[in-house]
């Protein structure tokens, strides 16, 4: 409407209403950020009063500003570094191991129907068992450092990649592959220039997945033995009594678990850009 | 008017020009539960060098499989085809398909697309680009080398789609029904400017369709099939010189031609409803 108007003013009308349409447009994106700010700001303020009066027991629920003190406390304490050097290398392993061995699974799952088959039962099984269940065990088995917590990423996170991985590969548009065999294409060929760039969609939704998976993975693990990590220091300041710092810590995890998520929405969008 | 309507053993090239693509006796049938199901029962097909033939008949004739069979990506139940003296028994360099739907991979751009087939060849990035270039300009593509094919419409697909077969430089082309995925204004013009390109490169092609009319203003020779399967019923010259601009599609001649085409095609059953 206010395209068609504008085109047909002349001058400064069609001027004016440009800038209007602009504004109206920009206003929208904007919206959406402004609103959930606002909902967020009105919790946080509420709580903060509620502890500044009295409604809540600060001993249980520390208000926002002791949590944040807390927060600096910790992020600038000599052994912070340690603690997300330590979870960031089981998150990064893992993960990347997971990617890796799953995504080549899942190539080969979906271009050969034997391999799937062989495949299948294990897969389903893996992915039937709540991983979380297994921490106990796989901490007996591995010990109280890194390695029980990359097992555990592992157990997470290799099935999701394997079968969105293969989905991929099944969902490449049929008449493409047609398309390279009547030019010619080879097995190899076929593979490198449509299945592989295909299936990238299903690939990376499985990634984004993962990121997530992955995250709870660690942190989780890391709640029920470690020696250092994000989720060490949960459990340590919790044998202190320290409320402050266990929220901070609650904090720490989801920003950094928002931030890793939202890199990868962001890597899906920028390799899928191709898609309409 | 030079039109004949005859049956194709007799037409045997006579002009000195060497035949291209020489079909004897192909057959395509398939599995089914009721025993085998015949697409194409014994099709002959002579195609000399630079002509240019247009197969019509009903949908469903099996006539897009005869050409997927010509392209070696189904395979003959019987008979051969030879591609310049060479009997076909799968996709190869001489043969390239400009395909009903565009088929362009979403995630290359033009450019690349159109390189497609010499990249499979292993030839090198410039040159590869060098000949995607020369077709893109040939195909009213300049200015679009690098877009994705979803920024492109339906007809510039179609245009990248028939670069994409030119650039692979192949012996016989074939066109399985390339415009029939667009409005009729954009198919006009389509087919318009497959003649300019084709003016210029003088390349053999079979081109299947199921538009008369279509069939008519681009071929030198239309051969009607049958309903499925598929056998060759009747062949025409058609008569007009070249370049041929659009308006002739409305001349009393086209239609005429067009008229005796359609004829053959219903007293075939091509157009019982279905």
């Amino acid at each position: 409407m206010t395209m068609q108007h504008s085109a047909r003013a002349g001058g400064l009308a069609s001027a004016r209403n440009a800038t209007a349409a602009w504004l109206l447009h920009h206003a929208t994106i904007g919206r959406p950020a402004l609103l959930g700010t606002l909902s967020m700001a009105t919790i946080v303020l509420a709580w903060q009063i509620s502890a500044t009066f009295g409604f809540i027991d600060t001993l249980f629920l520390p208000p926002p500003t002791e949590i944040m003190r807390a927060l600096v406390e910790v992020v600038t304490s000599d052994t912070f570094p340690r603690d997300l050097q330590t979870s960031a290398y089981e998150f990064g392993l893992g993960l990347g191991i997971s990617i890796l061995v799953g995504g080549t699974l899942g190539v080969l799952a979906g271009w050969y129907r034997p391999f799937d088959e062989l495949l299948r039962p294990i897969v389903i099984a893996v992915n039937s068992v709540p991983n979380l269940a297994l921490i106990p065990i796989i901490i007996l088995l591995f010990g109280i450092g890194t390695t029980s917590k990359i097992v555990l990423v592992l157990l997470s996170c290799i099935v999701v990649m394997e079968m969105n991985t293969q989905a991929g590969v099944e969902n490449v548009d049929r008449q493409l592959k047609r398309m390279a065999r009547s030019f010619g294409a080879t097995d190899r060929q076929l593979i490198r220039t449509v299945v592989l760039p295909g299936m990238v969609p299903f690939f990376m939704t499985g990634v984004r997945i993962c990121v997530g998976k992955a995250v709870v993975a660690v942190a989780v693990a890391e709640l029920f033995g470690s020696v250092a990590g994000l989720g060490n220091i949960l459990i340590k300041a919790q044998s202190e009594m320290n409320m402050a710092v266990m929220y901070a810590a609650v904090v720490l995890l989801t920003v950094i678990g928002i931030a890793l998520t939202q890199t990868a929405v962001l890597l899906e969008r920028l390799l899928t850009r191709w898609k309409d | 008017m030079g039109m004949m309507d005859k049956l194709p053993s007799e037409t045997a090239p006579e002009d000195g020009r060497a035949v291209k693509l020489d079909v004897r006796g192909s057959r395509v049938s398939f599995p089914s539960k009721k025993g085998r199901f015949v697409a194409v029962d014994g099709i002959d097909l002579a195609v000399k060098e630079g002509e240019f033939v247009a197969i019509v008949g009903p949908s469903g004739s099996g006539k897009s499989t005869f050409l997927m069979a010509l392209d070696g990506l189904v395979p003959l139940s019987g008979g051969t085809i030879t591609v310049e003296g060479k009997e076909v028994y799968g996709p190869g360099p001489d043969r390239a398909v400009v395909f009903q739907e565009a088929c362009l991979l979403p995630w290359r751009t033009v450019l690349d697309n159109v390189a497609y087939g010499l990249e499979l060849r292993g030839r090198p990035k410039a040159e590869r680009h060098a000949v995607a270039r020369d077709l893109i300009q040939l195909s009213g593509l300049a200015g679009f080398e690098q877009f994705y094919p979803r920024q492109l419409s339906g007809g510039m697909r179609q245009r990248v789609n028939i670069a994409r077969a030119l650039a692979a430089d192949p012996a016989v082309l074939m066109l399985d029904e390339p415009f029939s995925g667009l409005d009729a204004q954009t198919r006009e013009t389509m087919q318009g400017e497959l003649l300019k390109i084709w003016d210029e490169r003088k390349k053999t092609a079979i081109f299947v369709t199921h538009q008369i009319d279509e069939a008519v203003y681009l071929a030198d020779r239309v051969i009607a099939f049958s309903k499925c399967p598929a056998r060759i019923v009747a062949e025409w010259e058609i008569p007009f010189p070249r370049p041929r601009p659009l308006s002739i599609k409305h001349s009393d001649e086209h239609r005429r031609i067009e008229n005796e085409i359609w004829k053959v095609l219903q007293r075939e059953g091509a157009f019982a409803a279905h």
